[in-house]
């Protein structure tokens, strides 16, 4: 912990607050270089509705005024910026009294749970089936079996996700093929709920941790392969220590380093394939609501959506960033 | 991954078995993995051009193929041969449309389904898998569905022919009232997979495009997507990462906190607020969208080769030499990072189109020319994995598995090029 230094904290606070900044920038920017008018657009769809919209002039500039589009830009900005600091993302669009804040938070701890029990998950047997893969006291057989779990690496999440419903939930019918919770069940801590989520939870969890795996397991490989030669290595088999200790606090240990920094940059990379899992698999998070946003073009929505998960993304790349050098005791952040 | 390469090392010629050290073929460039990748990727990638001269493009377009057509290979589909099947079929349609419920059901599911007639099936289809996954709990994914059905529906038959066993229960569902009207239903719409079409010989969908017109319009332009933007992208970062590496100071600074910044960002969700603005996106619109976010990873990647380069021998005596900055960077450093760039190239490839594919299958693809994401997309949106009709989402899926697999095997194979530590460690297992 000699190498937390802070000079290195307040870097990655700053580097926090950069990648929210270009976030949030990016945000304001799209709807804005983007071509038509985004409230135009929702009376002309009102119109379309109901055939006649009386005094959509007026309507619309009630609306621009609202939501603060009448201002210029520079303004506009500050504005928006200033309130997603703040959480307040606005009202939603297509759910009128509703605010995009409520409904993600209520969202969120669906998408939060899966994502962090099957990253982890993937993780650990990912790095495990990496490194005894590289390995040279790893058993024939098992040494045989394992690259079989890695046939997944390539494929995308959702895909995998299409086909494990087809196979698990359409076809053998033991898992539900949608939604994260059975009907008429009281949330709370008893059995049947619990049950039921976790049941609910297995077939969009397993795509992920299927798929993303073999990434882990690839990179492991090469560090492991990597640590098998250095000095310390042969040192410790020198000394007679066993196997095992030497698997994990030898190689293990001092391969699983770059693994850390691989999954803070990949982390972008898992929530957006969450999107799509849970899309393909109804399940009530984060990624779902962003797909109903989608469908009913609720802007204001997506946008907080977006801007949650950047901001979501940047803050768990902190929290690992700072862990880092709890992991990696030989790293001082004095300089760089 | 030492299975496949091994696999893949019988089959390769030369390389093996001679062990002359100066061959022409020890080339470490001819490794298995990436030359199976790239095999892979060129076939997906010739399907277009190739593909057209076989098989009629324009029936890729909605309307122009019947309705939910399944597959030849399809369980049921001509499994006693084409000839009788038909027949039973004729039989079938006779034998129904005096009753109502032929009428109501679509029971006219004639051998030529014409694209009006097959478009009075789709009433029927739905309701189709339901008895199956019911009763035979999903036999459509093993064996015959119409075998699985026989049993069930009495044992009054008197041919082998599943579809034979199925005539007089479609005929006499006036008798029993609502189940034997479902299986009525349910019988008529396994008619259809007796009817043989090698007119569609990967089937039809439910707007009526043909899945192998639609696989060899999608997929090259799925891949064309993922070319160009990584172009793009492996060009801007190939530049940054080796400006920031070479030049150092401030520039470096600006460069690296940029990348590390937006190498964070969800690209995937930032790619969601453009696509739901702008309602149309076209393929290289697509690109040039996705390129803005791939190049981070190559200019780390480039820039940290770069550092490590700089003090190396060779490029000092370039220096003294009075080599450019410019013919230094691309005429010394960047031939001895080809294999490491060109692996960065496949997966950022790779990225590319997972991200395109990821959009489209969230429906914010080119609505205009099918592409592989748009018909998942439509697939998943008219619900055709609980209705069971699996070549509509895994044709294109498993078209999209052999791109994705063919650029991870490039990638890993060029890692092993470019990192031959790998490579020795794989001969020594």
């Amino acid at each position: 912990m000699g190498g937390l230094t802070w000079n290195y904290v307040l870097k990655r606070i700053g580097m926090w607050f950069l990648t929210i900044w270009l976030g949030t920038t990016i945000i304001f920017l799209i709807p804005r270089l983007a071509p038509g008018d985004p409230v135009a657009g929702v009376i002309s769809r009102m119109t379309a509705q109901s055939g006649y919209v009386e005094n959509s002039a007026q309507l619309i500039n009630a609306w621009r005024a609202r939501f603060g589009l009448d201002q210029p830009w520079p303004v506009q900005y500050v504005t928006y910026v200033v309130n997603s600091l703040r959480f307040d993302l606005g009202y939603s669009l297509a759910n009128f009294p509703s605010r995009v804040e409520d409904m993600v938070v209520q969202a969120l701890p669906w998408t939060v749970g899966l994502l962090l029990v099957a990253t982890l998950i993937s993780f650990v047997l990912g790095n495990t089936i990496g490194a005894l893969m590289a390995w040279e006291r790893t058993p024939a057989g098992i040494r045989n079996l394992l690259p079989v779990t890695l046939t997944f690496t390539s494929i995308p999440f959702f895909m995998l996700g299409i086909l494990l419903i087809y196979v698990f939930a359409f076809g053998l019918r033991w898992f539900p093929a949608s939604g994260s919770v059975g009907r008429g069940l009281t949330a709370g801590l008893n059995w049947p709920y619990i049950a039921s989520v976790l049941h609910h939870a297995v077939l969009p969890a397993t795509a992920i941790v299927i798929a993303s795996m073999g990434f882990w397991a690839l990179g492991m490989r090469g560090m492991m392969i990597t640590t098998a030669g250095e000095d310390y290595m042969i040192l410790a088999q020198a000394k007679g220590l066993k196997p095992s200790r030497i698997f994990w606090l030898y190689g293990v240990r001092n391969s699983i380093l770059p693994q850390v920094t691989a999954l803070t940059l990949s982390l972008g990379g898992i929530v957006g394939g969450a999107v799509l899992v849970e899309y393909i698999f109804a399940y009530p998070g984060v990624g779902y609501l962003l797909y109903q946003g989608i469908v009913t073009s609720d802007y204001t929505l997506i946008q907080g959506i977006v801007f949650m998960l950047v901001f979501t993304t940047a803050t768990f790349v902190l929290i690992l960033d700072l862990l880092y050098p709890l992991i990696d005791p030989r790293i001082t952040y004095e300089r760089g | 991954m030492t299975t496949s390469a091994q696999n893949v090392a019988t089959s390769a010629p030369t390389p093996v078995k001679k062990r002359a050290r100066l061959n022409r073929w020890d080339s470490p460039w001819l490794n298995p993995k990436f030359l199976t990748g790239l095999g892979m990727v060129l076939f997906v990638m010739l399907l277009g051009p190739i593909g057209r001269l076989f098989w009629d493009e324009t029936l890729s377009y909605p309307a122009s193929s019947p309705l939910n057509l399944p597959p030849p290979w399809a369980p049921g589909y001509g499994a006693e041969g084409d000839k009788p099947v038909v027949q039973q079929v004729q039989s079938l349609r006779d034998r129904t449309t005096p009753t109502a419920v032929a009428a109501q059901s679509g029971g006219e599911a004639a051998p030529t389904a014409s694209s009006t007639g097959g478009q009075s099936l789709t009433g029927g289809n739905p309701l189709a898998p339901k008895p199956t996954a019911a009763a035979g709990g999903g036999s459509l994914t093993g064996g015959n569905p119409l075998a699985a059905k026989t049993p069930t529906s009495g044992g009054s038959m008197t041919g082998g022919n599943p579809l034979a066993a199925r005539t007089p229960t479609a005929g006499a569902a006036a008798t029993p009232a609502a189940s034997g009207q479902r299986q009525a239903v349910g019988a008529a719409a396994y008619a259809r997979f007796g009817v043989p079409s090698w007119e569609h010989p990967l089937g039809t969908e439910s707007s009526g495009r043909d899945m192998l017109a639609v696989l060899l319009v999608g997929a090259p332009r799925s891949l064309t997507i993922g070319l160009i933007a990584a172009t793009i992208g492996m060009f801007i970062g190939v530049v940054l990462g080796f400006t920031a590496g070479y030049m150092g100071g401030w520039v470096d600074n600006v460069i690296r906190t940029l990348s590390d910044a937006i190498i964070v960002i969800p690209v995937l969700a930032v790619l969601i607020v453009i696509g739901a603005y702008v309602k149309v996106l076209q393929v290289e619109n697509m690109a040039i969208l996705l390129a803005l976010f791939l190049w981070p990873a190559p200019t780390r990647y480039v820039r940290a080769q770069v550092l490590s380069m700089r003090e190396r021998g060779y490029v000092n005596m370039a220096r003294i030499s009075g080599a450019s900055s410019f013919s230094i960077m691309f005429g010394e450093m960047m031939p001895n990072m080809l294999p490491y760039i060109a692996a960065s190239y496949t997966g950022n490839v790779s990225a590319a189109i997972l991200a395109a594919t990821s959009l489209e299958v969230l429906g914010l693809g080119p609505t205009r020319i099918p592409t592989l994401g748009m018909t998942i997309y439509y697939a998943i949106s008219a619900a055709a994995i609980l209705r069971g009709m699996w070549w509509w989402w895994g044709i294109p899926i498993a078209a999209l598995v052999v791109v994705f697999s063919g650029l991870f095997l490039m990638t890993v194979g060029l890692d092993e090029i470019a990192n031959p530590r790998l490579r020795g460690r794989k001969a020594a297992a």
